[in-house]
């Protein structure tokens, strides 16, 4: 896994402001776009592959990207959201729904 | 006359008392799930948020600041919950590990390192016994924007208290600024 990947996946895991900052720049750059989309989508991944779940920090994760992130990117990780149907998965589609709604909420 | 002395009756202080803190912080919430390896566990850093933790997590804040603990203290992460009287808890995140997986107790979860699902934790449930809950969130340690150093930044993530009815942001400012008042300065993180 791309050094990188692994970085974002560790701003993902503690995902405070800096934690956002770091993720928010890697969304926003075309050049390291890929990376922030691997490091997402490998977090959850892992998440599936556990024998629990802290489906909130997921959700928190999909509500963060939904809120901030453009519509390119929100519409690519619905589309993998529903690829296969997961408890770690629904819980990022549940965040990327609540922050869909928070979002519209700010622009009204 | 009258009114006014039932204004003043010790049940009706009390109501007030507790409108205010529904108000300022939340009503009262049970947790929407206790996890099996936390049911009859308390952290072994639990304590209450008084004048002298507070002064205790300032004295960190001062010792954060150096390049021989910072790496240290930003990977703890704090929870916290606020019980029915506005009182508040607040231990480390630790790790749900018993004997003999580990000889003692209270080891810190780390963040961003590994992933979360590798170490299970003892979350907020276990600083109330699995009761009700105000509000509850974390502490924990981020960079200041654009300078050197780190400062104590809080928030109102808890899967457990607050995902049903997520506090609205003067909720998390009012603890922000009881935090303040107790002596510790700690910036609100909404996100």
């Amino acid at each position: 896994m791309a050094e990188n990947v692994v970085m974002l996946m560790s701003r993902l895991n503690s995902f405070r402001p800096s934690d956002r900052d770091a993720l928010n720049k890697h969304f926003r750059d075309e050049s390291t776009r890929d990376d922030a989309f691997r490091a997402v989508k490998n977090f959850v991944v892992r998440w599936e592959e556990a024998d629990w779940l802290e489906a909130y920090s997921v959700e928190r994760i999909g509500k963060w990207v939904s809120k901030y992130q453009g519509e390119e990117v929100f519409e690519e990780l619905v589309r993998w959201c529903r690829e296969k149907q997961t408890a770690a998965r629904d819980a990022f589609a549940s965040g990327l729904k609540k922050g869909e709604r928070e979002r519209e909420q700010d622009y009204a | 006359m009258f009114v006014t002395r039932y204004r003043n009756s010790p049940s009706q202080r009390m109501l007030g008392m507790i409108d205010h803190l529904d108000a300022s912080f939340g009503s009262l919430r049970l947790p929407d799930k206790v996890d099996e390896w936390e049911r009859d566990r308390i952290p072994v850093s639990l304590s209450a948020l008084d004048a002298h933790s507070a002064d205790t997590l300032r004295n960190l804040e001062i010792l954060a600041q150096s390049s021989l603990l910072s790496s240290a203290m930003r990977a703890k992460n704090y929870i916290w919950a606020m019980l029915d009287d506005g009182s508040i808890r607040i231990a480390v995140e630790e790790l749900a590990l018993t004997q003999p997986e580990a000889p003692h107790s209270g080891y810190p979860r780390r963040r961003g390192y590994s992933h979360p699902s590798e170490e299970k934790k003892l979350g907020h449930p276990t600083l109330l016994n699995a009761g009700a809950a105000r509000i509850a969130g974390e502490l924990a340690f981020d960079e200041k924007p654009g300078e050197e150093g780190l400062r104590w930044v809080i928030n109102a993530n808890s899967g457990r208290y607050c995902r049903q009815d997520p506090p609205k942001r003067e909720q998390i400012d009012s603890v922000a600024a009881r935090f303040l008042e107790l002596g510790l300065t700690v910036f609100v993180d909404y996100d």
